[in-house]
């Protein structure tokens, strides 16, 4: 049946007043949401994050798309961190949310190290941002960077947490894995020169001296060892071994190459004890 | 093998014309292109995200389709007594139930590998031509994955209707990713609920076997070994629900 | 002999052809072989059975339209579902060109066009009968050959390239035939062909069927389209609540000496019927004249004697009953026969066709 002017006529009409029935629709529930808005209290920023479930439930739910999942939460983490930076420097669910994601991905290296260095620093949760690095050194064993920042966190050791001695640990052990940078055996010679542990600085410089291909770190490293062996009557003996050492070219610093400068803390420490013959290995872990 | 490939060639062409694939595949390049979107507020991961989310969409895409599509393939030809149209020639149903599954298997193999092919060139941009091997492996173990729904999807629909398929299917995908965990609580069992637990990990699906995303969100693939172990166990599994939808609908009463 | 007469709307029948019992089939079994052939079906939940077919027997020589009769729950459909293989029969036998009925060889040099048929809407006429041809063993080259063939034959003409799910029932049902006619088939099973037709289509579908029956094609059609059987059927079963009823030629059926004769003569002299044909009348029509016998059986004898006296025979027509009367008799006052020591009404004893 074709359709006549009056009944295109009639369809017109009752489209036009739909479509405003619907305008006027669209204002209202507008204004009816800044109204409500407006009426209900202020929510903590991103405060659903509380309400996550565990990263072990999360796993077992997410069907196959973890990591898809440990990659979403890392975009509201790096919100909520933006957010309270701003507003009021407290992160209340930080170390949940980094458990979280790492728990969907355990090898989310910026999970665990953004959120363990910001733990232990803004957040001033400490406790909290060891366990997730150790968490991560955990999971990924071989990796050096976690061990690495767990003695950065422990040399600097924000709120009375410096612990020199972990530090020192930490650091030996991220020079102990595959393709580790060298900077990780300076620091943990230095670290345990400044920790009083002489004899694993000692070891630690003459690693560090045996495996630089820079001639200046060498010869820093060298400088540190006289140091160590000043007084102990092995003098001779170091310029012996530091004159069988291969040669190497070059002796003017790098850019982002340096010796004391790569260290933790610039000035050296007056207290460190000096003359003290070479010894053994601290006890492994944490001193306290 | 001709008619195999003369129902497979309308399963495909009914799947294409019902514009499925087209919506299936725009949504998977539009949460590609908010994976790029997003990389600015990534705190440095952007590239890393892109690939993962967009592997994850792949899967979504390859599942979308099963279940859109393959839910209601067989069940829809009997209530429209289409099938009269097929099986009134000389085909038998098993031909029938293989050429159904290998055209909805095509189908899904054209969206996951142009949702690949797309990926790539994205992933190339962000992390280099070195991501494609991962990328391409990855992929390649989702059609595998999608493969075995898809018998399932068959199976389900020559047995049940449209709305039971898609509850048995999305079941079998969700308890796919358990398996591992099922045995584990097996092994916690004591006696015989341990045993039929223990049991019933092993006739489910194994999809864990054809996740290789977060290998690749890492620029890692799969060796050689364990793609031709996960190729092998899919082969096998589509056989075997193939086998079965046969032998449920080879009696079956078609009105 | 072949028996040709003029058809009366309501009472008369043309024949085409000969009597089932001349015919001889062309390669040595019959196209389609039905012993004992039934059908229960089993409720799922309640366990409940119902004999949809009870056991049937029927043969079809090659080259013979078969009808297959009866009113709606007969069990016609389920009779071609079975020897299709589209239902699983519970027993009995049957065979398709000598092929045990219900594997996929049976099904080939077969055409099926099932009743209110539905197809693929997002098709053209053209893209499925090609479909079909590839199901049928043909190449894609040959099979797209002959649909262009048969859409033409068919008169689907140019809607031939238009989506199905723009087609009327009756396009629907001439692709349909098409389509049963995809890889040139021995043998055609069509449920209900004329449904959809309006009478032009429907001529045309009866004028196919007789041009397939000239080549040899076997057609076995279901149908409670009276008229259609009547004009198209070699011969004919009639199906009743899954029992079969009658079987054999419409003579057969429809000749048991119920109806009467009339003779139309120009006379040449005075007319005086001697004493054997007591009870005909006579009347005038124009210059000829009418005689009009209440037995059948008696209009050869009265044929004789009337050109024996010199008159001429100008028509010679038998009343007998129509195919709606023995369909109306019948399911009024119905004698079974499916598995009865009865013979089916009209049948003469023969060997394959007893019924027991």
């Amino acid at each position: 049946m074709s359709r006549g002017t009056a009944a295109d006529r009639a369809a017109n009409a009752a489209r036009r007043k739909a479509l405003l029935v619907f305008l006027v629709a669209a204002v209202a529930i507008g204004v009816q949401l800044a109204a409500v808005q407006l009426r209900l209290p202020a929510r903590e920023p991103l405060g659903e994050l509380a309400y996550y479930p565990s990263g072990t439930w999360l796993r077992q739910s997410a069907l196959g798309e973890a990591t898809a999942w440990a990659d979403l939460l890392w975009l509201r983490a790096v919100q909520y961190y933006g957010e309270h930076r701003m507003v009021d420097n407290e992160f209340k669910q930080m170390a949940h949310v980094f458990e979280v994601i790492t728990t969907l991905d355990p090898r989310f290296q910026s999970a665990y190290v953004f959120g363990g260095t910001s733990l232990c620093q803004e957040g001033r949760q400490f406790e909290a941002g060891v366990r997730l690095l150790e968490k991560a050194v955990e999971h990924n064993p071989r990796a050096w960077i976690y061990p690495f920042e767990l003695g950065f966190v422990h040399y600097v050791g924000t709120g009375g947490n410096r612990d020199l001695t972990r530090a020192t640990f930490e650091f030996a052990q991220a020079a102990r894995q595959p393709e580790a940078p060298e900077f990780c055996s300076r620091f943990a010679a230095w670290s345990g020169q400044k920790a009083g542990h002489e004899g694993v600085a000692f070891e630690l410089w003459r690693q560090v001296a045996e495996t630089t291909d820079n001639a200046y770190m060498r010869d820093k490293a060298i400088e540190y060892l006289r140091r160590l062996v000043k007084g102990t009557g092995q003098e001779r003996n170091l310029e012996i071994w530091a004159k069988s050492l291969r040669p190497l070219e070059g002796g003017v610093p790098e850019e982002g190459d340096a010796g004391e400068d790569d260290a933790p803390v610039e000035e050296e420490d007056p207290e460190a004890p000096r003359g003290q013959r070479v010894s053994g290995l601290p006890a492994r872990g944490p001193t306290s | 093998m001709n008619a195999i490939l003369a129902v497979a060639r309308s399963t495909f062409r009914e799947a294409l014309r019902d514009r499925v694939l087209v919506l299936v595949f725009a949504f998977g390049a539009i949460v590609l292109a908010m994976s790029r979107l997003l990389a600015p507020i990534a705190l440095g991961e952007g590239p890393r995200i892109t690939v993962d989310l967009g592997l994850s969409a792949l899967g979504l895409v390859g599942i979308a389709i099963v279940v859109l599509v393959g839910t209601q393939l067989v069940h829809k030809e009997i209530e429209r007594r289409t099938i009269h149209v097929v099986l009134s020639r000389p085909v038998s149903r098993s031909e029938y139930l293989i050429g159904k599954w290998a055209g909805l298997a095509a189908t899904m193999a054209v969206a996951v590998f142009g949702m690949t092919a797309m990926l790539a060139a994205v992933g190339t941009s962000v992390l280099g031509p070195s991501i494609v091997g991962p990328i391409v492996q990855a992929a390649f173990m989702i059609a595998c994955a999608n493969a075995i729904l898809a018998a399932l999807a068959v199976l389900f629909s020559s047995l049940s209707t449209p709305v039971l398929s898609v509850a048995y299917t999305l079941g079998l995908y969700a308890t796919g990713y358990w398996t591992n965990d099922l045995r584990t609580f097996a092994r916690q069992l004591p006696g015989l609920g341990g045993e039929v637990l223990n049991a019933v990990s092993y006739v489910l699906p194994n999809l864990e076997v054809f996740n290789l995303r977060s290998q690749v969100a890492y620029g890692e693939g799969a060796s050689v070994f364990h793609l031709a172990l996960a190729m092998g166990y899919a082969g096998a599994y589509v056989a075997a629900a193939l086998a079965l939808a046969v032998v449920a609908f080879e009696r079956r009463e078609l009105k | 002999m072949e028996s040709i007469l003029q058809l009366d709307a309501k009472r008369r029948t043309t024949l085409i052809g000969p009597p089932a019992s001349t015919l001889r089939p062309a390669s040595g079994h019959p196209a389609v072989q039905v012993e004992d052939l039934g059908k229960d079906f089993r409720h799922p939940w309640t366990r409940r059975v119902k004999t949809a077919v009870h056991a049937i027997s029927f043969e079809v020589p090659e080259g013979q339209t078969f009808g297959l009769l009866g009113p709606n729950g007969a069990g016609k459909t389920t009779t071609l579902r079975m020897l299709l293989g589209l239902v699983p029969a519970t027993r009995g036998e049957a065979r398709l060109l000598g092929r045990p009925a219900g594997t996929p060889e049976s099904r080939q040099d077969v055409g099926f066009l099932p009743e209110n048929p539905y197809f693929y809407d997002h098709l053209t006429a053209l893209e499925f009968l090609e479909y079909s041809g590839e199901l049928a063993g043909m190449s894609g080259k040959a099979a797209r050959s002959q649909a262009a063939e048969l859409v033409e034959r068919v008169g689907l003409g140019r809607a031939a390239r238009t989506r199905m799910r723009k087609y009327s029932k009756g396009m629907l049902q001439r692709a349909g035939l098409a389509h049963a006619l995809m890889g040139r088939p021995r043998l055609l099973f069509l449920d209900e062909p004329m449904t959809g037709l309006d009478p032009i289509g429907r001529r045309e579908v009866s004028d196919l069927i007789r041009e397939l029956r000239k080549d040899g094609v076997t057609v076995v059609f279901s149908s409670h389209i009276l008229h259609d059987v009547e004009t198209l059927c070699d011969r004919v079963a009639i199906l009743r609540a899954g029992r079969l009823l009658a079987l054999g030629t419409l003579d057969q059926l429809l000749a048991d000496g119920a109806g009467g004769a009339e003779v139309v003569i120009a006379p040449r002299g005075s007319l005086a019927l001697p004493p054997e044909f007591v009870g005909a009348t006579i009347e005038p029509a124009g210059p000829r004249t009418r005689i009009a016998l209440s037995e059948g059986g008696r209009a050869s004898a009265l044929v004789a004697w009337l050109v024996s006296q010199g008159h001429e025979i100008v028509t010679l027509s038998r009343e007998r009953r129509s195919l709606e009367d023995l369909f109306m008799d019948m399911f009024q006052d119905a004698h079974e026969v499916g598995g009865d020591p009865e013979r089916a009404a009209g049948e003469p004893v023969a060997p394959r066709e007893a019924v027991r």
